[in-house]
């Protein structure tokens, strides 16, 4: 074992190994910075160029890339409320807060800390961990995953802010959307209305960039304002030492948070986005104070941030030494491996240990690496924050719906970004959380498939009361219920989030949503007693007997809420129109006819005509800049979409019907 | 002194060699895909095994077209594997400049997969690659093959009851006449495996690349489970034949006749003989959009043949699968996606009852 350690690291930083490593480093800082790409798009992009490559310093490239992903996507996450990969969804809830309040820079501090501590941590735990790894990943099987499922959507009650109710109702609906497309046991397509587009079922990242990234954008177009809400002087100095002082300080958060991605990440199909929330609910759950969760609570980034560093280097001992991939990224190593010859298996934990430990090494040094790396360029990207509004507002626009694109390069992604962006618009003005919504997209299709196999393999339900795994993860949930529920009947000051998500109250924007929410639920009801095999229905119509009730409970709730507030108004006129405009629906309305406009125009004329054009007429509409700006930042936006996007990552653009 | 005939040589030898390359070059035209762009569209995502096959294939492809174009290869993934097909008939040009290249199982044209509109017969067929696959067994139950008549509580697992391994392990099966429990749902092939290694089922029908790399030195050779039969090959009289790169595990055939000691026959066994070629024998399959002249054709169908013979492609799918993929060529190809489209009735309404028990 020592010799197989220091015979990797001797591989590690042996040339050229260590010239693509740092390659390497330097290319995943900006894949993981740009939101739609991540991890897996990057090892898909660089695999063929590995083809005439030996194994060390391809390896070195792919990891070099891979390991830094999960650092550098916290910079739009924090920067803009937008996730630049999946696994950086959480750090939004804080991190987008703190550079709001100008201390972008301290959450980078705390952020690059972190990430480089769990990258590291997570490789040398699991590097030590080989011998006893296996048993560990084979005591769990199919119900386990279910229960772990379960246990992952207790964290609502975490995530659901100040409404509760709200944020179960949400998770339903985020049930219900992943049984659209094939059923797994049946093959049968459910939802789908013969739209070919739904067969796969609906894609996450168009989710998640449009419910997270389209209001925030919306928000500071319709304001015209910076990302931070305080001025450059207000923010203080030194705000990058103060994170990393923070970091330092709740040590022993981040340790735990990286045990929890590091155990997490080995066990196949428990992504990193899963590791993300667990470890952000549990930094919550731990805090003697968390009302400040949701509105800037540095703790809220170090957890998750730690977390999926350390799944990084978690994932990968599965995958090189039992040829078990844990994720789409892993996956595409595990190809990589073959096609250098190398076989998954016991072979890399004898024969090729030393490359095995180079592989760990490579990702713990990339960690470090890229975490100073990135402390550096962070003192400028952090001056973003100051900059007006209408100039970040374009750019990021086109990255988010180019984000959207790499995935399938499907006109159908850009729909769903939209209704999404509208819906996640009229989830934060009417006091929804959006959270539980991707939670419960991670986790539906974890938990239909295996507690269909589970009743398959066991014949029922007996596994519920005679495996010992699923009876301590029953005992979790029981707890993590408990003391949610008692928290929510009896809270304790400083117990509840004060901010955040929820947190708005606007019953006039929030009822119609309610509403509509309950009419998606009771018309999903209807059309699942179409569904011939009882595997096909199971799922989706048990989620919805919990649903539709639920969603009526909300309704009531909310139109109480209404009439309180039209008798304070003296009336429905004067309400609506303080509820309307509170919202600033009107010019909300205005940029959303700009997205349709993309999307029109896209039709017509293709991406590389729609995009830049946008980008004039809203700088030259909203930000009233001149001709010379609008133009020059059209011919950059020109240039990204055709030399990055359609060139170098060789994608598909829509065609045109004029062109 | 040089004469003047002397100097007039060189001049004279000159204009004739000039000439001669002139009248040479006139009757000869550059290739087509000279200084061109192919595109290969593969309906999986990227870096998927279908995806890093295709991305191989076509870094040695573009050396055997004349002209050596660039490739580039765009994934279209999506539709449950129909995007990239309907696409290619509705969209692509025709202009032998967009290649269809992605995996398709002839049981989403027998079973009318919802969504697929291409029709595969009217789509000019370049060639294809076949993935041979197996079935394997842990031994918890089964310490022979000849034990499974008699095993009991056997569970067999898959991804659904339409997929092609599900279908042709579950007629093998019942061919024989095995008593088990079909599981199915597993979300790829990789996590039926994981279960058969946690001994969650026992019995799995996996590609041959899958076995060599990861079952065998995992399971088989620690002697967890046994290999039971491969799926043969059909020759183009329909007959089966055994396939030349799993000598170590018996075909269905023989593993049929040490378990009955009889020849092959039955309902399922007619089915399955006749599914096999249709769903099992063309995996990786290129395509030209409809309507693309014949010259292009013949230019890729040749090298497309050439890849599969040279030896540095060779080597790589030795490194990707342990052996070589066998070629199915476009004559046969061409049958066999046409018989896709003449399904017999019974076979039909079997096929439907048969998956419909499965769910």
């Amino acid at each position: 074992m020592i010799e197989g350690m220091l015979g990797g690291l001797a591989l590690a930083f042996s040339w050229p190994a260590v010239g693509y490593l740092g390659l390497g480093v330097f290319l995943g800082m900006w894949i993981g910075a740009v939101p739609g790409l991540g991890g897996a798009v990057g090892l898909a992009l660089m695999l063929p160029f590995t083809f005439g490559m030996d194994p060390v310093p391809a390896f070195a490239l792919l990891l070099g890339m891979y390991a830094v992903t999960s650092t550098s996507d916290s910079i739009p996450s924090i920067m803009l409320g937008i996730p630049g990969t999946v696994a950086s969804q959480a750090t939004i809830l804080d991190g987008y807060p703190l550079a709001k309040k100008g201390q972008a820079a301290r959450a980078f501090g705390a952020t690059y800390t972190v990430s480089a501590f769990g990258g590291v941590l997570g490789a040398l735990l699991l590097a030590f961990s080989l011998p006893v790894i296996l048993p560990v990943i084979f005591a769990f099987g199919v119900p386990e995953f279910f229960m772990l499922a379960v246990l992952g959507l207790t964290m609502i009650g975490v995530l659901s802010g100040q409404s509760v109710v709200k944020g179960l109702s949400v998770a339903l609906l985020g049930l219900l959307l992943t049984t659209v497309g094939y059923a797994d046991a049946t093959g049968v397509p459910r939802f789908y209305f013969g739209v070919n587009y739904l067969l796969d079922g609906i894609p996450i990242i168009p989710i998640v960039l449009g419910l997270f990234g389209i209001p925030e954008l919306m928000e500071l177009a319709v304001k015209n304002t910076s990302i931070s809400r305080v001025s450059r002087e207000e923010s203080g100095d030194n705000q990058m030492l103060r994170g990393i002082k923070d970091a330092f300080r709740h040590r022993w958060l981040a340790l735990r948070s990286a045990l929890l991605g590091t155990y997490i990440g080995m066990i196949p199909g428990l992504g990193a986005t899963i590791v993300d929330w667990i470890a952000y609910g549990h930094a919550v759950q731990s805090a003697r104070d968390s009302s400040k969760f949701g509105s800037g609570d540095i703790r809220g980034v170090i957890a998750p941030e730690t977390a999926n560093n350390a799944h990084k280097a978690g994932a990968l001992i599965p995958t090189v030494a039992f040829g078990i991939p844990g994720s789409i990224g892993t996956a595409i190593l595990l190809g990589a491996l073959v096609i250098k010859g190398l076989r998954p298996g016991p072979d890399m934990l004898t024969v090729n240990l030393p490359i095995t430990f180079s592989m760990v090494w490579a990702i713990a040094v990339a960690n470090v690496i890229a975490a100073g790396l990135l402390m550096l360029f962070s003192r400028q990207i952090q001056k973003m924050a100051f900059v007006p509004g209408h100039l970040i507002v374009p750019g990021v626009m086109v990255v988010l719906l180019m984000g959207t694109w790499v995935a399938t390069s499907s006109i159908g992604d850009w729909w769903t970004c939209l209704a999404m962006g509208a819906l996640g618009y009229l989830m934060k003005q009417g006091g929804w959380p959006r959270p539980p919504l991707i939670l419960a997209l991670v986790l539906g299709g974890l938990m239909e498939n295996n507690l269909q196999l589970s009743t398959q393999i066991y014949a029922g339900y007996d596994w519920l009361f005679n495996r010992p795994v699923v009876i301590v993860i029953e005992i979790l949930i029981a707890l993590t219920i408990f003391f949610a529920v008692r928290g929510a009947l009896r809270p304790k000051p400083g117990k509840r989030p004060q901010g955040g998500e929820g947190a708005a109250q606007n019953p006039l924007v929030s009822l119609p949503l309610a509403i509509g929410m309950a009419f998606i639920f009771v018309f999903a009801y209807l059309v699942s007693m179409d569904f011939q095999e009882a595997a096909t229905a199971q799922f989706p119509r048990a989620v919805l007997m919990v649903a539709i009730p639920l969603a009526a409970l909300v309704v009531l709730k909310d139109a109480r809420a209404c009439l309180i507030t039209i008798k304070s108004s003296a009336g429905f006129g004067p309400a609506l129109i303080t509820a309307l405009s509170e919202a600033e629906i009107y010019r909300s309305l205005q940029f959303a006819a700009y997205l349709l406009g993309i999307v029109g125009i896209t039709y017509l004329a293709g991406q590389l005509v729609a995009l830049p054009l946008f980008v004039i007429v809203y700088l030259r509409t909203w930000g009233q800049y001149r001709w010379s700006v609008a133009l020059a930042y059209a011919a950059m936006t020109f240039l990204m979409v055709w030399g990055f996007y359609s060139q170098l990552m060789n994608l598909l653009l829509h065609p045109s019907l004029l062109f | 002194m040089i004469g003047p005939t002397r100097l007039m040589l060189p001049k004279i030898m000159l204009l004739i060699v000039g000439l001669a390359g002139a009248f040479t070059a006139y009757g000869q035209e550059d290739p087509y895909y000279d200084g061109k762009t192919v595109t290969l569209y593969v309906g999986r995502t990227p870096g998927s095994g279908a995806d890093l096959h295709v991305r191989v294939f076509a870094e040695f492809w573009r050396r055997f077209i004349p002209g050596e174009p660039t490739i580039v290869v765009r994934n279209m993934p999506g539709g449950g594997g129909t995007r990239v097909w309907n696409f290619g008939t509705e969209v692509a040009a025709a202009d032998g400049l967009h290649i269809l290249y992605s995996p398709t199982s002839g049981a989403a044209a027998i079973l009318k997969q919802p969504g697929l509109r291409a029709n595969f017969s009217e789509m000019p067929f370049i060639g294809g690659l076949s993935s041979p696959n197996m079935a394997y067994v842990r031994t918890d139950k089964i310490k022979g093959a000849e034990d499974l008549l008699t095993a009991e509580g056997l569970k067999f697992a898959g991804q659904n009851p339409a997929h092609r391994f599900d279908l042709l392990g579950r007629l093998a099966l019942d061919a024989v006449g095995a008593d088990y429990q079909y599981v199915t749902g597993f979300q790829g092939a990789a996590d039926v495996f994981n279960a058969v290694r946690r001994g969650e089922v026992d019995l799995q029908v996996a590609s041959l690349g899958l076995y060599r790399f990861s079952i065998e030195p995992t399971l088989v050779e620690q002697g967890l489970a046994i290999p039971l039969w491969h799926n043969p090959i059909s020759d183009s009289d329909g007959n089966l034949r055994p396939l030349t790169v799993a000598p170590d595990i018996p075909s269905y055939m023989e593993f049929y006749r040490s378990l009955t000691g009889t020849e092959p026959s039955g309902e399922e066994f007619e089915i399955y003989k006749w599914l096999l070629p249709r769903v099992n024998d063309i995996v990786y399959a290129a395509f030209l959009p409809p309507g693309t002249p014949e010259e292009y054709l013949d230019i890729l169908r040749n090298s497309f043949v050439r890849v599969t013979e040279d030896a540095a492609y060779q080597s790589e799918e030795e490194k990707m699968y342990g052996f070589h993929l066998p070629l199915i060529n476009w004559v046969d190809g061409t049958e066999i996606i046409k018989s896709l489209y003449e399904v017999p009735e019974n076979v039909s309404a079997f096929l439907e009852s048969y998956i419909a028990e499965g769910r």
